[in-house]
């Protein structure tokens, strides 16, 4: 509703709103429209005081945090870096720092994001704009497989992993996929992601893609250019906000993956990521439990900076991309 | 630092080649002739694609079907339904042994009551539109009628997946409550907000959650759950909680005489998920509403509506289509929850889940047994797939 200059009528300035309401005075409607802010900020409470515990927590020296609960720092403040610091540098029993599991992140979270987008902007421009046979029916079959849960995958590509895939015809052997112990490498567990992330990614950049109007392409094609060049000079280009949605929305599922990292890494400590190296912190008991909620926050901070950041794509990426298998 | 040096620069050389071998083909493609460049030119763009989805989804999708009908741990002795026959008929996995226990449940009384309720609302709701005439049907438009039925739907289908247990009925309640409390709490969000003052940091903060790991959300929710005990403080829920401490996540309370509050562990990790899914469900259809063309609400308003009647009989009926997405998803998503009951019991304290399943019996080197969990969320799954599918291709081709 757009607001209009104020009515002549200075006493009942509600009245033009609402007619059935002429015996409620203006104060009681002000309070009565004040109820819908109240009740979603106390929800906006109720939803932030987890985070916000946790983060207060992952501020408290050990002792503190084993015998109190965190609102008790309002009577009896407290308050260190050591937690971060330990949890970085200095974990004890021998795990693996988080310092070192925030580059494995990365190590994973970067190709397993870049590589897809390549892939995927070459196939969305050949279903888009280009003829060929099939097109409509594999289409379909991509359609299909972003909701195919990645639980149907996991045995098959562990073992194409480790054994490659080799096909036996007339006496001769065909290597279909070389076999090169990725197993427990960072590559496994990226090149996975690469693959499930393509549906999703092909989908995406192809409706954006073929909503590009087609006078562009007629006029390039006349100026003489040919596929390869109004793919890499005018579609790249224009596509930029539905990679970058892309992008995002990958990268934050790829860093945020624990299944995946546990399946293919989980044997090479040393490579795994943060939520690997956060759940064993958590099943540790014991030993360095001081440390989970600081842990649990290095492990946050990418995600959150991105989400703060980049929110206006974070959200567009994950609406659309909220079918991912 | 030197693996992310080593992870930039094969990425670098990596993309570098499979550029360079992309861009030197279709030089050699730009001097074929008109009808070679036709037939070859699109599955140089997208056959990389299509092999990575060959070898990574669908071969091994099929690979998985094949191996959960097969026999022995990693299905070296063909065919056979022992997989399937020795999982559903496991009592852990899917049980129907107290079935009779469900229609005597207090929640299944409490069901009853409210659908007794919302059916004559209803009723009532009918006779006073058709004033004079005599009531005919019911008038399902009236907030509480609704309301009142579909508590009475959640009450009944909670007796349910509280008596039954196992493997795939606990799956089933956990999209049943993720899916419909992060929707109805989504959509009570979007209604506040789009009628409050700073809407977008409220917004902002409530979306929050969905950026985090599942496994964060779980360290997170640990510091509202716990018990008191040695090296972990009392956790903020049993603070406030009337009575003796109750370990949440595992169940064990003193309270309960059977010493556990199980199966209802499950929902206080369920409220982690719709504590992060309620800001997707807000997000989807605070845009659908205001997608909603205000001509229509004001000529509600105009004719005498009050807000409750112009968001039920206006607004609400707008954005059905958008609600089935949101429930939609959020089902596929919940089908295949993992991470979190890993990161809470590791399915331990009845609250074992098919993806749990799927993940332990790789793990203990049982293939068949993995895959045939698998399967079963992708036949979960499947009538889904199809509807998003059907949906797509109106969308797409007409």
């Amino acid at each position: 509703m757009t607001i209009a200059a104020p009515p002549p009528v200075v006493d009942a300035p509600d009245e033009a709103v609402h007619p059935n309401d002429e015996k409620v005075g203006a104060s009681v409607h002000r309070v009565l429209s004040a109820v819908p802010t109240t009740v979603l900020w106390a929800l906006v409470v109720l939803w932030t005081i987890p985070s916000f515990g946790l983060l207060v927590t992952s501020l408290r020296p050990g002792s503190e945090q084993f015998g109190s609960g965190w609102w008790t720092v309002v009577t009896n403040p407290s308050f260190t870096l050591e937690n971060y610091q330990n949890a970085l540098f200095d974990p004890p029993g021998g795990s693996v720092p988080f310092a070192e599991a925030f580059l494995n992140s990365f190590a994973i979270a970067i190709p397993g994001t870049v590589v897809p987008i390549a892939i995927a902007c070459a196939a969305a421009y050949a279903f888009a704009w280009m003829d060929f046979r099939g097109r409509h029916w594999i289409f379909i079959g991509v359609l299909a497989m972003m909701a195919v849960p990645l639980q149907m995958s996991l045995i098959p590509l562990q073992q194409l992993y480790t054994g490659g895939a080799h096909l036996t015809l007339f006496g001769t052997t065909f290597i279909l996929f070389p076999d090169l112990d990725l197993n427990n490498k960072p590559i496994a567990v990226w090149l996975a992601h690469t693959a499930f992330g393509l549906p999703l990614a092909i989908y995406l950049l192809h409706n954006y893609i073929s909503s590009l109007p087609k006078d562009v392409f007629e006029a390039a094609r006349i100026d003489g250019a040919n596929h390869f060049g109004i793919f890499w000079r005018i579609v790249l280009p224009l596509a930029k906000p539905a990679i970058a949605a892309f992008a995002i929305f990958q990268f934050l599922w790829v860093w945020n993956d624990y299944l995946l990292a546990l399946v293919f890494l989980s044997q090479n400590r040393d490579a795994s990521p943060l939520t690997v190296q956060l759940v064993n912190l958590v099943t540790s008991r014991g030993q360095g439990t001081e440390l989970l909620p600081a842990a649990a926050f290095i492990s946050m901070i990418v995600p959150l900076i991105i989400f703060f950041s980049l929110q206006r794509y974070f959200v567009r990426g994950l609406l659309a991309g909220s079918v991912k298998g | 630092m030197g693996t992310l040096v080593t992870t930039v620069i094969s990425v670098v050389v990596a993309l570098g080649v499979i550029g360079g071998i992309f861009i030197a083909a279709n030089l050699v493609v730009d001097r074929g002739s008109q009808r070679v460049e036709d037939r070859v030119r699109p599955w140089l763009f997208a056959g990389p694609a299509v092999l990575f989805m060959l070898f990574a989804l669908i071969i091994p999708a099929i690979r998985t079907v094949v191996l959960s009908f097969s026999g022995g741990n990693r299905g070296e002795e063909g065919f056979t339904l022992d997989n399937w026959t020795s999982a559903l008929g496991n009592d852990n996995v899917i049980s129907f042994e107290r079935i009779g226990d469900v229609v005597t449940s207090r929640l299944a009384i409490v069901a009853l009551v409210l659908a007794v309720v919302g059916l004559v609302v209803a009723r009532r709701g009918a006779a006073e539109e058709v004033a004079g005439e005599g009531a005919k049907g019911f008038d399902f438009g009236n907030p509480l009628a609704s309301v009142a039925l579909v508590a009475a739907v959640l009450a009944v289908l909670f007796a349910v997946f509280s008596t039954l247990r196992g493997v795939i009925w606990n799956n089933l309640w956990w999209v049943v409550v993720v899916a419909g409390f992060a929707t109805a709490l989504g959509l009570g969000l979007a209604v506040l907000a789009d009628r409050s003052k700073n809407e977008r940091i409220a917004k902002t903060l409530i979306f929050m959650p969905m950026a985090i790991s599942l496994v964060g959300a779980a360290v997170i929710w640990k510091y509202i759950y716990d018990t008191p005990g040695s090296g972990q403080a009392e956790g903020l829920l049993n603070v406030v909680w009337p009575g003796p401490p109750i370990d949440f996540l595992r169940g064990t309370s003193s309270a309960s005489s059977t010493g556990t509050i199980a199966p209802w562990n499950n929902f206080y990790i369920m409220v982690i998920m719709i504590w992060i899914q309620a800001g997707f469900a807000m997000v989807v259809l605070s845009a659908a509403i205001k997608g909603v063309p205000t001509e229509l609400n004001e000529a509600a308003r105009v004719d005498g509506a009050n807000e409750a009647q112009v968001f039920w009989r206006v607004v609400l009926p707008q954005i059905v289509s958008t609600i089935v997405v949101v429930v939609t998803t959020l089902t596929i998503t919940v089908l295949k929850i993992f991470d979190l009951v890993k990161a809470t019991t590791g399915g331990a304290a009845d609250t074992d889940v098919l993806a749990n399943v799927v993940y332990n019996e790789l793990r203990n080197g049982n293939f068949t047994a993995s895959a045939t969990f698998a399967t079963m969320i992708l036949l979960l799954v499947l009538p889904i797939m199809y509807v998003n599918i059907r949906r797509n291709r109106q969308e797409m081709f007409g």
